[in-house]
């Protein structure tokens, strides 16, 4: 499997005075589920629509498969786009817009007729081929808008947020079905999204960027349990952070001096030297309550909240701040107010340059 | 990919708005041609001005399209405020035939509509003149004062009202307070534009004023037939002017109006029938 | 809230309710159903009913009886010739408009928001000019000495070009003053476009040159339809152009109206030619129903 079927190297786009994406180098491996997450305005979009041919880069490359396609614009791509406001052509009916491509590619009629109706079933739309885009739902939209670009076979699928617009039982069936069509059909997809747990359900890597720079790439477990910097640590999922100051470096393994006293151990990435400044990111479900206040750091109970599977709770630790922890199962119950003891694991603290 | 060049259509556009003000230009430069015969430039001067505003017909004229635009500005608005009023409340079905009726008085040929009243007043011995005329322009003016000030009552927040009268405000005090406040920028458009059209009205007033001061595009009218002459390129340029800024006035006020009634505005709601 | 829910709710809140309420609204509809009904309607089906009567020209009374000659009269080889010049006139002028005004519509919508506005007042203020203005401005242009004389003899015409007082004359005044109308609806619409569209039809392959045949102009064709009526229709029973354009002969539908009512006297034959022009209004009034159901996609 090509490791880098579709790569971005040195690009850089801005738009007059902003700057929408910022020298990226960008590897996305063949037939998976490739996300890419992040706030709004950091450039994910942007990024996408490079690769669709909608936009050319300032600076830098752009391949798919193994031609430099940085030039050729976006009707003479092999790559195709689901938009976030599915772009369905109004005064086509369902039919005509899922052939919309085919037509331009010249195709015989049989063998659109064929493609098409082939695509509507994939997609379950088979029955309302001659419904136009504004009878239908938004998610029967989507789905049409997913037919279109897939039908004609593309290396590349790229979509932009096309979930933002449903409601969240929709959201969550459909980020099944595109799990399910992507699995079957074996294209590469590319799903831009600001929303970490969409992203996370249904891709095999994700990429995350700020402010127009890739932060990281990896699988959602890489991304969630070894964050490379900060902003990643704290956009995916909740992080509690502790600053300090590292004392031992051993390979992977590290003891750091907590500004606010302790000292505990860590693990980071390589790299890491002895008086460098780092932060130390504690996941909430990895912090750990004792109701007695002597067992570990004391702190106070100020929010308690029963979500159903898990409690969240807020404690204030004085000079190490406000914590978030998640409780799982039937862990002792921790009242407002309560003075508890607060620890956790070595292996549970990862640091952040 | 958005910013592509658009070479062919920018040349065509650029020429387009040159025809459209090449002819206006062109007048406007030859209403202070010292030349009569304008055949060539003979130097500047204000000489036809001074003739134009020394013409009696022309001052007479004058009078006569203001009177008349002050009455019928005054009767449209009342059409169309009373009628707007209605409109609000009104049925879906009520409204698709109230809102035919305007159209068709928008649609109608002038020179149709003209000498159908022309036909009902000779018939019924109802004298031509200057009332005839702003009965005349009454009739289509109230259509278009009444688009606009129906789209502006689109905009009006129902749920003001409820908040005036939750506050004690009765019915007519709403009135007062709420309604016609909120329609005033609309009255306002509508007031300039019907002005405007009655003061640039020529079909109507030439089959209704009959013997009596003809209004000034009437009097233009019979002087153009006979030749171009300096002074009504100077007068031209004058009533250019007066219109243009009647009309950017009437623009700069529906551009206030709000976005609903701006919608409202694009395109005739005729699917509603 | 779209246009039709905020129509609902203006409905809903009313400050007066119940029966008395209605009555004192209804009231408010009658000065203009009044108007309407006195010196519009009323007029109208008077020359509805004159249409089919008879007028001997020599003692001017008019027998009210239900003859179709009058309408008959219209293709006599007399009128025919006007009918069919006023139908072809409008015609042409209004491919005009469209062959001028598309490009410069579709130009103005490419542009920023900022330029748009400056271009649509570059267009809009020749219209604001009176419109007796303009066609005596036209008649500046084509007149002799006038700025196209001059330019064919630079081109070699020896005897210079003047246009005024032909049919050319009247069609290019048409298209002069009626421009503003075809540029504007076309403009509206291709505004409306969503951008997203022809991003989507590149995206799938479509050249632009395709994607704006297969795209662009399917979606700009209500504006197209909406611009081509309200030039076409009003051209054709236009008055002032052609009378001063044209030299006074009675070239166009309007003028032979004109003529029938002011000058003969013969209230039945103009009024079967006001008919006509109202009827070809009425198909116009269809066609932008058409367009707006068109819009509705």
């Amino acid at each position: 499997m090509n490791e880098a079927f579709v790569r971005l190297e040195g690009v850089r786009k801005s738009f007059g005075d902003l700057v929408a994406v910022r020298s990226l180098d960008l590897a996305i491996p063949q037939g998976g589920f490739f996300s890419i997450i992040g706030p709004s305005g950091c450039g994910k979009t942007t990024t996408l629509r490079l690769i669709a041919g909608l936009e050319y880069p300032d600076t830098g490359r752009i391949y798919v498969g193994d031609r430099d396609v940085t030039r050729i614009p976006a009707y003479r791509r092999p790559v195709n786009t689901v938009f976030q406001s599915y772009a369905l052509f109004p005064h086509l009916d369902v039919t005509a817009n899922v052939a919309f491509g085919l037509v331009e590619e010249r195709r015989p009629k049989e063998e659109i007729r064929r493609r098409t109706a082939e695509m509507l079933r994939l997609v379950q739309l088979a029955g309302r081929e001659r419904a136009r885009p504004r009878q239908l739902s938004g998610g029967q939209q989507q789905r049409v808008a997913l037919a279109r670009a897939l039908v004609k076979h593309p290396l590349v699928l790229l979509l932009d947020e096309p979930l933002g617009a449903l409601d969240l039982k929709l959201r969550k069936e459909l980020q099944g079905q595109l799990k399910d069509i992507q699995r079957r059909v074996g294209v590469t997809f590319i799903y831009v999204t600001h929303d970490q747990e969409e992203a996370f359900s249904m891709s095999d890597r994700v990429a995350v960027m700020d402010h127009g720079v890739l932060e990281q790439v990896g699988t959602p477990e890489e991304v969630y349990r070894r964050p490379a910097t900060l902003f990643v640590a704290t956009f995916v999922g909740e992080a509690n952070r502790f600053t300090g100051k590292v004392s031992v470096a051993d390979g992977g393994r590290y003891r750091v001096a907590l500004d606010g006293g302790t000292e505990v151990a860590a693990q980071g990435p390589p790299g890491l030297v002895p008086g460098q400044a780092v932060t130390l990111i504690v996941r909430p479900e990895h912090v750990k309550i004792e109701q007695d206040s002597g067992a570990g750091l004391p702190a106070r109970v100020t929010d308690a909240s029963f979500m159903g599977p898990v409690r969240h709770l807020k404690l204030e630790s004085g000079r190490f701040g406000t914590l978030v922890v998640t409780q799982h199962g039937e862990a002792a119950w921790a009242p407002l107010d309560a003075q508890v003891g607060m620890s956790f694991n070595d292996g549970a603290a990862w640091l952040v340059a | 990919m958005r910013a592509r060049r658009h070479l062919l259509t920018g040349l065509i556009s650029a020429l387009v708005v040159l025809f459209l003000w090449a002819p206006l230009v062109n007048a406007g430069i030859n209403s202070f041609n010292r030349d009569i015969l304008m055949a060539a430039w003979k130097g500047a001067t204000l000489l036809w001005y001074r003739t134009a505003l020394a013409d009696t017909t022309v001052k007479a004229g004058l009078g006569q399209t203001i009177t008349i635009g002050l009455a019928t500005t005054g009767l449209s608005l009342a059409l169309a405020v009373t009628g707007a009023l209605w409109w609000r409340r009104a049925t879906a079905r009520g409204r698709r035939l109230f809102d035919l009726l305007t159209y068709l008085r928008i649609m109608m040929p002038e020179v149709v509509f003209a000498v159908a009243l022309f036909l009902l007043f000779s018939k019924i011995g109802f004298p031509l003149g200057t009332l005839a005329v702003i009965i005349g322009h009454t009739v289509w003016n109230s259509a278009y004062a009444a688009l606009i000030v129906q789209a502006r009552v689109l905009t009006l927040d129902p749920a003001l009202d409820d908040a005036a009268a939750d506050l004690g405000a009765s019915p007519w005090r709403v009135f007062r307070r709420v309604t016609i406040p909120g329609l005033l920028p609309g009255i306002a458009a509508a007031g300039l534009l019907a002005f405007t059209f009655s003061f640039d009205d020529v079909v109507t007033s030439y089959f209704l004023v009959g013997n009596q001061t003809a209004p000034l595009p009437v009097v233009l009218l019979s002087m153009i037939r006979f030749r171009i002459t300096p002074e009504i390129n100077a007068i031209g340029m004058m009533v250019m002017v007066f219109t243009v800024s009647l009309f950017g006035a009437a623009f700069l006020t529906v551009s206030r109006l709000g976005r609903g009634a701006r919608r409202a505005l694009s395109l005739p709601s005729l699917a509603d029938q | 809230m779209g246009p039709v829910q905020v129509r609902v709710a203006a409905r809903g809140a009313g400050a007066v309710k119940g029966k008395v309420g209605r009555s004192i609204r209804a009231i408010l509809a009658l000065p203009t159903i009044g108007w309407v009904a006195l010196f519009f309607a009323v007029p109208l089906v008077m020359v509805l009913v004159y249409s089919f009567a008879t007028i001997s020209l020599v003692t001017f009374n008019t027998t009210f009886g239900w003859t179709w000659s009058n309408y008959r009269q219209i293709f006599d080889h007399l009128y025919l010739d006007t009918f069919i010049r006023s139908v072809l006139l409008s015609v042409s002028a209004t491919a005009g408009c469209l062959l001028l005004g598309f490009p410069l519509a579709y130009f103005i919508s490419r542009q920023t928001p900022r330029r748009q506005r400056l271009l649509l007042v570059l267009v809009i203020v020749p219209f604001w000019t009176s419109f007796i203005v303009r066609t005596y401005a036209m008649e500046n242009l084509l007149g002799p000495g006038g700025p196209v004389d001059h330019l064919a003899r630079l081109l070699g015409f020896s005897q210079g070009l003047v246009l005024l007082y032909t049919p050319a004359a009247i069609g290019i005044g048409i298209l002069y003053s009626y421009l503003p109308l075809m540029v504007l609806p076309i403009y509206v619409s291709l505004e409306r476009i969503d951008a997203a569209l022809l991003d989507a039809a590149w995206d799938l392959g479509a050249l632009p040159r395709r994607a704006f045949w297969r795209v662009t102009v399917p979606l700009a064709a209500p504006g197209i339809l909406v611009g081509c009526l309200i030039v076409g229709i009003p051209a054709m029973g236009e008055y002032v152009i052609p009378e001063v354009l044209g030299g006074g002969k009675t070239l166009m539908l309007g003028n032979v109206i004109s003529e029938q009512f002011l000058s003969i006297g013969n209230a039945p034959f103009g009024s079967a030619i006001a008919v006509v022009l109202m009827l070809a209004m009425a198909a116009a009034l269809f066609g932008l129903r058409r367009a707006r159901k068109l819009e509705e996609t």
